[in-house]
C-alpha cells in the first residue's frame, strides 16, 4: 500500500505549490491513475514517492514505512519507474538496458539472460532481433515499452509509470493497454501511473485521482467520477460525452434481461403469430437447434411467407455477457436497429439488451 | 545578442579595456622606474615600449587586415554552386593548415623568404586567413536552405540574397574567426621577433637571453594584456551583432 | 633535395628530439586530462553541503587547514612553491564547497589564459618556476584546461535529465550514475576536447624549448641563431607532422571511444 499524507512540495524559488496538501490512499495490486493538466505536479508526486526529491511537508508511507526511514538505494530497486520520455541508457544496447536493475541487484548472468528474453516477448519485441540494438534504432513507441521492459524487468511490487505510453499511435497504444492489463491481471502489482488522457484513465484504472494545480479534486473509481463528477471541473474534464464513457464501464451482464420470449426457426407460423400477440410485443427473436440466434421476425412480416425462413431478418452481432454496453451500443448503431441479443461463449441465446434500457441509463447519468 | 544601449550599459562594456590600459600603463611605469641595473634600464624606456608596441600592433593589424580582405570573399566563392566540389578540399587544406604550430609557420617562412618584417606579415596572414576563411563558409553554409528559398520566393536576385540574406546571417560566425584571428596574431606577432621583426616579443627574448626579470616580464605582461585587450573588445562586438 | 640529405644526416638527433617532444607532451597531456576532467565533472554537481553555512564554515576550515598543510610541513620548499601549493588547495576545496561559483570562475580564468600568446605565458612563470622542464609543463598544462573542462562539462550537461533521473530512479548510487552513465555518454565529447587540447600543446611544446625545455623546436631556435635555413625548415616541417599526425591519431582514438549507441553512422 502506498499512503500519501498531506503532502506538499514547494520547487526553491517558485511561489505556487507543485503538489499542495495531497493525501491518496493506494492498495497493494491497484492501477491508480494520476490525471490533470500539464503542469499539475503528477511528474513531481512520482518522484517523490521515488525519493528523488525530497516533500517540503507531509509523509509518503510505503506498506506502513515512512519511506524517510529506509535506504534510498534499497527503495528505488523496489520501485520500477518509467520515466517520462523513457531516458533509456543510449550507450547500452536494449539488452543491457533491461538488465540494470538486475544487475545492481548481482543476478546470476543466466537469470538475467532469462529475463531480458522473457521482458522482451512480453512486450512484443522479437529478442533475437531487438536484443543487441541500441536504442537510437527503435521507434519511439517502442522505445517506451522498452522503458516498461527495463522498469519491469528486476520484478519489483511497485510500479510508476510516468506517461508509459504516450508516443505511440492510438492503434499500438490501445494494444498496449490491453496487453498491459492483461499481464497487470497476473503480476498484480502496485501501479501508480500517469496520463493525459482520460479515455486511457478509465480504461486502465482501477483508481483514478484528478490533480489540478496540486491539489486532488477528486479520488475514485473510474464508474464514480464518470457518474458524478465532484465539480465543474472533473465533468468537463472528462468531457462532456462521459455518459458514453460510462457505457464503456457497464458489462452487458449487468443491465441483460433474461428469460426472453424466443421461436425456433422450425416453429410454424401460427405459434409464432400467437406468440407475438402474447408477449405484447412487434417482433421475436429466432434460434436454431442448436440454440444459436439467426435473426429475428416482425410482426408485420408474418403475413408475407409461409415458413419463418423466408420472412428472418438480419440482427445485430450478438455480444458476449463480458461486452461492454459501448459494444452493444455501437453494434446495435451498425444496424440501425433498437435491440441486440446476448449469446454465452457457446453461441447460445441467453438474453438481449435493448436501446431503452440504453436510454434509461444514459438520462439516468445525465441528471445526477 | 544584447545590444549595446545607454551610458550605463556601455561603461560596463569599456571597464574592462580600460581597466586593463590601466594595468598596462602602471605596469610600464613601475618598470622603467625600477628597470633592475643599468643594463635593463638602457632597454626598458618609454620610448622603446611604445615602438615595439607600434611593431606589434602593426603587425597584428595588418596581417589581420589582409587576411580579413583575402579569407571573406575567398569564404565567399567556395561556398558558390560552381566551388562545390572543391570546397570540401579547400577546407580539409585549412583544417590541416590548422593543425601547424605558429612556431612552424613562422619558422617555415623564414626558411623560405628570410627574415624581416615582411616575412612576418607573411606569415602571420597565412596563418591567421584560416580561421576566417572556415567561419566565413561555415557560416554561410549553415544558413537555413528554406531562409533562401524563401527569398527566391520573393524574387531576390543572387546577389542580393548574398548581402541582405546570407551574410547578414552569417556575420556573427565570421566576425568570431576574425576575433580568433587577431588574439591568435597577437601570439604569433610575439615570435616575430625570432625573424627580426621587432615587437612586444623583442622583451621577453631579450629578457630571457640576458636572465633579466624585469625585460622578460615588461615584454610577457604587456603581450598576454594586448591579447586579453583585444579579445575583449572583438568580444563586445561580437556580442552586440544581433543574429 | 638538400633538405632531406641534411635530415637523414640528422635522423639521429631529430628521433632524440621527437621522443622529448613526446614526452613533454604526454607527461603534461597526463596531469591536464586528470585535472580538467575532474574539475569538468565537478563543476556539474550541485554543491555540497546543502546548508549554506554549514558549507561556509567547512570552507573556512579547510582553507585553514590548507594553510597549515603548506607552511608547516612544506618548510623546506621556498615560499613561491608553497604558495602555488595552497592555491591549488584551494582551488579544489573551493570546487567541492562552490561549484556554481567556482565554475563561472574557472571557465572565464581559462578563456584569458587561452588568449595569452604561449611564449609570455612561459615569460610570466620564469620570475617564479625559472626555465626549464617543470615551467613548461605548468604553462601547458594550464593552456590545455579550457577545451577539456568546456568539453566535459557541455557533455555532462547536455545528457537528456530523463537518462541520469532514471538512473537514479532505478537505484544507482551517485558514483555509478558518474562512472556508467555520465562518463561513457559525455566521453566523445570529451575526447574531441582532449583532442583540440593534445594538438595545441604539440604546437606550443615547440615554443616551449626557448624555456629550456627539451622539444622539437630547438631545431628552429638553433637554426635562427646560426643562420641555418636547413634547420630551420627541418624544425618547422617536423612540428608539423608532428601535430597533423596527433591529429590524426587522436581522431582514429576518438571514434574508438565512441560507444556503439552514440555513433551517427
Ligand atoms: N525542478 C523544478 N524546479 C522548479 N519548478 C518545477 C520543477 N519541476 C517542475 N516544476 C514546476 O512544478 C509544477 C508541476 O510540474 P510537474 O512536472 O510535476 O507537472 P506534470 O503534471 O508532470 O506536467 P506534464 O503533464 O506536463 O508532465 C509545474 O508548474 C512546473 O513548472
Ligand atoms: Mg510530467
Amino acid at each position: 500500500m502506498i499512503k500519501l499524507e498531506n503532502l506538499v512540495k514547494i520547487y526553491e524559488g517558485n511561489s505556487n505549490p507543485a503538489v499542495d496538501n495531497l493525501s491518496v490512499e493506494i492498495p497493494n495490486g491497484k492501477i491508480c491513475i494520476l490525471i490533470g493538466p500539464s503542469g499539475c505536479g503528477k511528474t513531481t508526486l512520482l518522484r517523490m514517492i521515488n525519493g528523488l526529491i525530497s516533500p517540503t511537508g507531509g509523509k509518503i508511507f510505503i506498506n506502513d514505512n515512512d519511506i524517510t526511514e529506509v535506504d534510498q538505494v534499497e527503495l528505488r530497486r523496489n520501485m520500477g519507474y518509467v520515466i517520462q520520455g523513457t531516458g533509456l541508457f543510449p550507450h547500452w544496447t536494449i539488452a543491457e538496458n533491461i538488465s540494470v536493475v538486475p544487475k545492481l541487484l548481482k543476478w546470476p548472468k543466466d537469470k538475467i539472460e532469462n529475463v531480458v528474453n522473457n521482458m522482451l516477448i512480453l512486450i512484443g519485441l522479437d529478442p533475437d532481433e531487438y536484443k543487441n540494438r541500441y536504442p537510437k534504432a527503435l521507434s519511439g513507441g517502442q522505445v517506451q515499452r522498452v522503458g516498461v521492459a527495463r522498469a519491469l524487468a528486476a520484478d519489483p511490487p511497485i510500479m510508476l509509470m510516468d506517461e508509459p505510453f504516450g508516443a505511440a499511435d492510438p492503434i499500438t497504444r490501445s494494444k498496449l493497454q490491453n496487453e498491459f492489463l492483461y499481464i497487470q491481471e497476473k503480476i498484480r502489482k502496485t501501479i501508480v501511473f500517469v496520463t493525459h488522457d482520460i479515455d486511457e484513465a478509465i480504461k486502465m484504472g482501477d483508481l483514478i485521482a484528478i490533480l489540478k494545480d496540486g491539489k486532488l479534486i477528486q479520488y475514485g473509481t473510474p464508474d464514480d467520477i464518470l457518474s458524478h463528477p465532484e465539480n465543474e471541473f472533473v465533468s468537463e474534464f472528462v468531457g462532456s460525452d462521459r455518459t458514453l464513457k460510462r457505457l464503456g464501464l457497464i458489462k452487458v451482464r449487468d443491465v441483460m434481461t433474461r428469460g426472453v420470449e424466443i421461436v425456433k426457426s422450425s416453429d410454424p407460423i401460427d405459434k409464432v403469430k400467437e406468440m407475438i400477440k402474447r408477449v405484447n410485443n412487434n417482433f421475436l427473436y429466432v434460434i436454431n437447434e442448436k440454440m444459436e440466434p439467426r435473426g429475428y421476425v416482425l410482426e408485420e412480416d408474418l403475413e408475407k411467407g409461409k415458413n419463418l425462413k423466408e420472412i428472418i431478418r438480419t440482427m445485430a452481432s450478438p455480444v458476449n455477457p463480458e461486452d461492454t454496453l459501448k459494444t452493444a451500443l455501437s453494434n446495435m448503431m451498425a444496424l440501425g436497429v433498437g435491440t441486440i441479443c446476448v449469446v454465452n461463449n457457446k453461441n447460445e441465446f441467453i438474453g438481449e439488451v435493448t436501446l431503452n434500457v440504453l436510454t434509461r441509463l444514459i438520462s439516468n447519468t445525465d441528471r445526477e | 545578442m544584447n545590444k549595446i544601449t545607454g551610458k550605463k550599459q556601455l561603461m560596463k562594456v569599456l571597464l574592462i579595456p580600460i581597466l586593463i590600459i590601466g594595468i598596462g600603463i602602471v605596469v610600464s611605469i613601475y618598470y622603467v622606474k625600477n628597470p633592475g641595473g643599468q643594463m635593463a634600464a638602457n632597454i626598458i624606456s618609454y620610448s622603446n615600449i611604445k615602438r615595439r608596441l607600434i611593431e606589434h600592433l602593426e603587425l597584428v593589424f595588418v596581417a589581420t587586415f589582409l587576411a580579413i580582405a583575402t579569407a571573406i570573399p575567398l569564404g565567399i566563392l567556395i561556398t558558390r554552386k560552381r566551388f562545390k566540389k572543391i570546397a570540401p578540399i579547400i577546407i580539409t587544406v585549412v583544417n590541416f593548415g590548422q593543425t601547424l604550430p605558429s612556431l612552424a609557420v613562422i619558422g617555415l617562412m623564414m626558411g623560405l623568404l628570410g627574415l624581416g618584417f615582411k616575412t612576418a606579415i607573411f606569415a602571420l596572414w597565412i596563418y591567421s586567413l584560416l580561421p576566417i576563411l572556415r567561419n566565413t563558409y561555415t557560416g554561410i553554409r549553415k544558413v537555413d536552405p528554406n531562409i533562401i528559398d524563401t527569398a527566391y520566393g520573393m524574387g531576390m536576385k543572387k546577389m542580393q540574397i548574398l548581402w541582405k540574406v546570407e551574410l547578414p546571417l552569417a556575420l556573427y560566425i565570421i566576425f568570431a574567426g576574425i576575433r580568433t584571428a587577431t588574439v591568435v596574431n597577437v601570439g604569433t606577432a610575439a615570435l616575430a621577433t625570432f625573424i627580426g621583426a621587432g615587437g612586444l616579443g623583442d622583451f621577453i627574448v631579450i629578457g630571457i637571453s640576458l636572465m633579466r626579470n624585469t625585460i622578460l616580464l615588461t615584454g610577457a605582461i604587456l603581450t598576454a594584456l594586448l591579447a586579453v585587450f583585444l579579445d575583449n573588445i572583438l568580444g563586445n562586438i561580437e556580442n552586440s551583432i544581433i543574429v | 633535395m638538400r633538405l632531406i640529405n641534411f635530415m637523414v644526416q640528422r635522423i639521429n638527433i631529430l628521433l632524440q628530439l621527437t621522443a622529448a617532444h613526446a614526452y613533454l607532451v604526454i607527461f603534461s597531456m597526463i596531469f591536464a586530462i586528470a585535472i580538467a576532467v575532474v574539475s569538468g565533472i565537478l563543476i556539474t554537481l550541485p554543491s555540497w553541503p546543502k546548508n549554506i553555512l554549514l558549507r561556509n564554515i567547512l570552507f573556512i576550515i579547510s582553507l585553514l587547514a590548507g594553510i597549515l598543510i603548506a607552511f608547516i610541513f612544506y618548510k623546506e620548499q621556498p615560499i613561491s612553491n608553497r604558495i602555488i601549493l595552497f592555491m591549488l588547495y584551494g582551488f579544489f576545496i573551493g570546487l567541492i564547497f562552490y561549484r556554481k561559483v567556482l565554475r563561472n570562475v574557472i571557465l572565464y580564468i581559462d578563456s584569458i589564459i587561452m588568449t595569452i600568446p604561449s611564449i609570455a605565458l612561459f615569460g610570466l612563470f620564469i620570475p617564479i618556476l625559472g626555465i626549464g622542464f617543470f615551467n613548461a609543463v605548468v604553462a601547458l598544462v594550464l593552456y590545455a584546461q579550457l577545451p577539456i573542462i568546456r568539453n566535459t562539462y557541455a557533455g555532462i550537461t547536455s545528457i537528456d535529465p530523463a537518462v541520469t533521473d532514471s538512473a537514479r530512479g532505478m537505484g544507482m548510487s551517485n558514483l555509478q550514475i558518474i562512472l556508467k552513465v555520465k562518463l561513457p555518454i559525455a566521453l566523445p565529447i570529451i575526447m574531441a576536447g582532449i583532442r583540440t587540447s593534445t594538438v595545441m600543446i604539440a604546437g606550443i611544446a615547440a615554443i616551449a624549448s626557448y624555456i629550456g625545455a627539451k622539444s622539437l623546436g630547438e631545431f628552429i631556435f638553433r637554426g635562427i641563431s646560426r643562420g641555418s635555413q636547413n634547420m630551420i625548415l627541418t624544425g618547422a616541417i617536423w612540428i608539423g607532422i608532428f601535430a597533423i599526425i596527433t591529429d590524426f591519431f587522436l581522431g582514429r582514438v576518438e571514434k574508438w571511444f565512441t560507444p556503439k549507441g552514440l555513433r551517427v553512422d
